[in-house]
């Protein structure tokens, strides 16, 4: 049972990648591997932050959609008046400063995460109307129109930035002082206090960081559109709560990991994938996932009751 | 076991009870007996199994094995209600009532007199409630809301609760530890009223004097098992400890002696209104100072404000002159105060985390380079202080959930010994921690002593804190009301400082 939750996301996604394989023979081709990366490459950024803000105890970030949606009107926006890369710092550090606000809030304040968060999405979402109307922000520079379509090697620019992120995050959890003390706040958050930990600052800046990343995300999003508008982030937050759950990181928080946040991503892109290869309806395919977050959930809760024996 | 018909034939009898909980055996065939007009007193050190065995008596757990005979016929409980029917009442020592409403609805609580309309009959309400308080001669106005009113005034409710039921066998667990020594005294004559009126009482206590002084019988339980049934008479005090703990007090609580050097600890008018008030004492390097008082009473209040837990609203502490500023952890970690709560598992330990990973987490800084931890020496620095500590068993990526109670403290303390601290405040250290690992924690702290650290040592455990103190300073009411020299503490100072302050403050 222990071991079901430890490695049963990596057993389950082996699993998924055979039934592909078996069902279409485009399963298992670079080019449909490259389709899966895309798809689920900028939920990637977004559930890595969010993993930080779940393991450090504080449930979700659900401002994201705003986040996503502000960076990237802002860098388009301002692009043409201060320069590329000035814009891509500007929007970043907007999100980060989201990040700053929320974490404040919850971490200093005790206020309610799902409020505090849900209220930062709308505000952000409200700004960017009445700053960049119901229409599209439009990439006038060459250099946005090259992030959004530059390759390695043939693969697109944003999933090697990915793979720096989901290094940087791996290192900061696992390896960091930092990350230890994430882990140890989400796990026992008045014996964190007691041991000395800036238990407040460290719930504030797992914020911090998902709302930084969820600007990076917002960023490469509008840079391979060429174009932004307040809607471009809206499910993201609940895609990346739905890939940290089942990838088995505990939504009581002071548990879970990297590897297994990238590993619940691609469950979820490739699951979409198989099913629309196989030809699922799309109705069909939300009732497949809906069910596999309920059941990642459940084992959760299962096995939270095992181990407090 | 005593073949003696005086006090009548056994209401109760528990046969060969054994339970298990997973992975833990919390009683082993423990076997006991009740008469009728007898008060039964049963003793032992937390977790021996005293309220494992009332709640299998109350229907909170079913027994493994074994068998429950009320006036002679087996019985078997399926639940709490069950119980109370066939006559069991506990009255426990955290009063489960409702502070918004009067003792009367509080003493009817889910069984109040209904008219046809379904509507409450206050009256008859109030008249059953004074009735009920009347037979108990005891004086408490049925009317008053349950939030103004004393620890004691609130057991009144309960037991009036437990009455009402005419309850063959009352069970009291720690019935004083929140009482001032009037309205003990007060306890003590209900229940020798229940006695007289054929009730077998059943009489949970660590106040071994308090035992001596009521009981007819006494049982023993230690690390669940049964260790013996004695008639009052036949026992004094002493053996009383011996039976508990098996050992004698200076071999659970070795004491060296130790030359006292500077103050380290000075803390000067501390007050946290109305907590407490006008706190000062110094505790010496070497010198281990008691902390006593009855539950409530502040001390865990004081000690979360001296280590910054909680603000100060006035006061200073400082350690080694240098002062320690008002609710900052972190600033007291490195000015040199280390503190194991009292509450263990939310307080002291992230459960779900490794021993490894708990004992490190004061000290992270110290075994990182550029934010990023060096495993090697955390595994060294960890593996260290399981040597030090003993901790059983002895693997660094073992949950620390998984441990035994005495494991877990040794990994609380292990941690706060990581920051070598030069002053240690301990609460409750010793509760629910099995004999073996007391006597443990206890040489270690002795040992630290001995080094020079300065020990701030609360415990509601009278023998404990006598034991082990060089110094003992009373707290009532949020206030230091007594300082006992290690020459002079006895139970009985100790008790009626605690709660003669508390009284005097109440007339």
């Amino acid at each position: 049972m222990l071991l079901l939750g430890r490695y049963g996301i990596y057993v389950g996604l082996v699993l998924l990648c055979i039934v592909g394989t078996a069902l279409s023979g485009a399963f298992l081709t670079s080019t449909n591997f490259l389709n899966i990366g895309l798809s689920v490459g900028y939920v990637g950024f977004v559930a890595i932050g969010m993993a930080f803000v779940v393991i450090g105890g504080s449930l979700i970030d659900l401002s994201i959609p705003g986040v996503i949606a502000g960076a990237g009107i802002i860098a388009l926006a301002t692009e043409p008046t201060i320069g590329a890369v000035p814009a891509i710092l500007l929007a970043l550090l907007v999100g980060a400063l989201v990040g700053l606000l929320n974490g404040a809030a919850i971490g200093y304040l005790k206020a309610n995460p799902v409020l505090v968060t849900y209220a930062a999405q709308i505000i952000i979402l409200g700004i960017a109307q009445a700053a960049a109307g119901a229409g599209f922000i439009y990439s006038r520079g060459p250099a946005f129109n090259w992030l959004g379509n530059a390759t390695i090697w043939g693969v697109p620019l944003v999933l090697p930035i990915l793979a720096i992120c989901l290094l940087g995050a791996y290192v900061a959890l696992s390896r960091s002082t930092f990350g230890r003390r994430v882990f140890a706040t989400g796990g026992g958050y008045q014996a964190s206090r007691v041991a000395g930990l800036p238990v407040r600052r460290i719930v504030m800046m797992t914020f911090v960081i998902s709302g930084t990343l969820a600007a990076l995300a917002g960023v490469l999003m509008s840079a391979a559109l060429g174009s932004a508008q307040q809607e471009i982030g809206i499910g993201y937050e609940f895609n990346a709560i739905t890939a940290v759950a089942i990838g088995g990181t505990s939504l009581f928080g002071g548990e879970g990991s990297i590897g297994r946040v990238l590993a619940g991503v691609l469950l979820v892109g490739v699951l979409n994938n198989v099913m629309i290869l196989a030809g699922v309806s799309i109705d069909s395919q939300g009732i497949v996932k809906g069910a596999i977050i309920v059941g990642a959930v459940a084992l959760d809760v299962v096995l939270r009751r095992v181990r407090a024996r | 076991m005593t073949g003696d018909l005086e006090s009548g034939p056994p209401v109760l009898r528990m046969r060969g009870i054994s339970k298990r909980f997973v992975g833990v055996k919390a009683l082993t065939d423990v076997t006991f007996e009740a008469r009728a007009g007898e008060i039964h007193a049963i003793v032992g050190e937390n977790g021996a199994g005293k309220s494992t065995l009332m709640k299998i008596l109350s229907g909170v757990h079913q027994p493994d094995e074994g068998t429950i005979e009320i006036d002679a016929e087996v019985v078997s409980f399926s639940g709490p209600n069950q119980a109370q029917e066939l006559g069991v009442a506990m009255v426990y020592q955290d009063f489960d009532l409702v502070p918004e409403l009067s003792v009367a609805e509080n003493i009817f609580l889910g069984c109040q007199p209904i008219s046809r309309l379904g509507f409450v009959r206050r009256s008859e309400l109030r008249k059953q409630a004074a009735a009920l308080l009347d037979e108990l001669e005891a004086e408490l106005d049925p009317t008053l809301v349950v939030k103004d009113l004393s620890a004691g005034q609130r057991q009144l409710i309960q037991i009036a609760q437990a009455c009402g039921r005419q309850p063959r066998i009352v069970v009291f667990d720690e019935p004083t530890s929140a009482l001032t020594e009037h309205e003990a005294e007060n306890l003590f004559k209900i229940i020798r009223r229940l006695k007289d009126r054929g009730v077998a009482v059943v009489y949970i206590s660590h106040r071994l004097a308090e035992v001596m002084a009521i009981a007819d019988r006494v049982t023993a339980l230690r690390d669940g098992n049964l260790v013996a049934t004695r008639d009052i008479a036949d026992v004094s005090q002493d053996d009383m400890v011996h039976l508990i703990v098996g050992r004698t007090i200076t071999e659970l609580f070795p004491k060296s002696d130790v030359a006292f050097g500077q103050p380290v600890l000075e803390v000067a008018g501390l007050s946290r209104p109305p907590v407490f008030d006008d706190i000062s004492f110094s505790v010496r390097a070497g010198e281990i100072v008691g902390m006593a008082g009855l539950v409530g009473a502040g001390r865990t209040e004081i000690a979360r404000a001296i280590f910054g837990l909680d603000k100060r609203a006035g006061g200073v502490v400082t350690v080694n002159g240098a002062s320690v500023p008002s609710g900052h952890v972190d600033a007291a970690i490195r000015a040199g105060l280390g503190f194991v709560p009292e509450e263990r598992k939310s307080d002291g330990l992230v459960l779900d985390e490794t021993v490894s990973q708990n004992l490190v987490l004061s000290s992270l800084k110290a075994l990182a380079r550029l934010g990023i931890i060096d495993r090697g020496r955390e595994r060294s620095f960890a593996q260290g202080l399981v040597q030090r500590l003993d901790v059983r068993p002895p693997e660094l990526n073992r949950q620390v959930m998984t441990l035994s109670g005495g494991n877990q403290q040794k990994v609380v303390l292990g941690k706060c010994l990581a920051s070598s601290p030069k002053v240690l405040i301990l609460d409750e250290p010793t509760a629910g921690i099995d004999v073996a690992s007391k006597a443990e924690i206890h040489r270690l702290i002795g040992s630290l002593a001995e080094t020079g650290v300065a020990v701030l040592l609360i415990s509601s455990e009278l023998t404990e804190i006598i034991a082990a103190s060089d110094r003992i300073l009373v707290v009532a009411g949020g206030r230091i009301v007594d300082e006992v020299p290690r020459a002079d503490a006895t139970e009985q100072r100790i008790i009626r400082a605690a709660t003669g302050a508390v009284e005097a403050a109440t007339r």
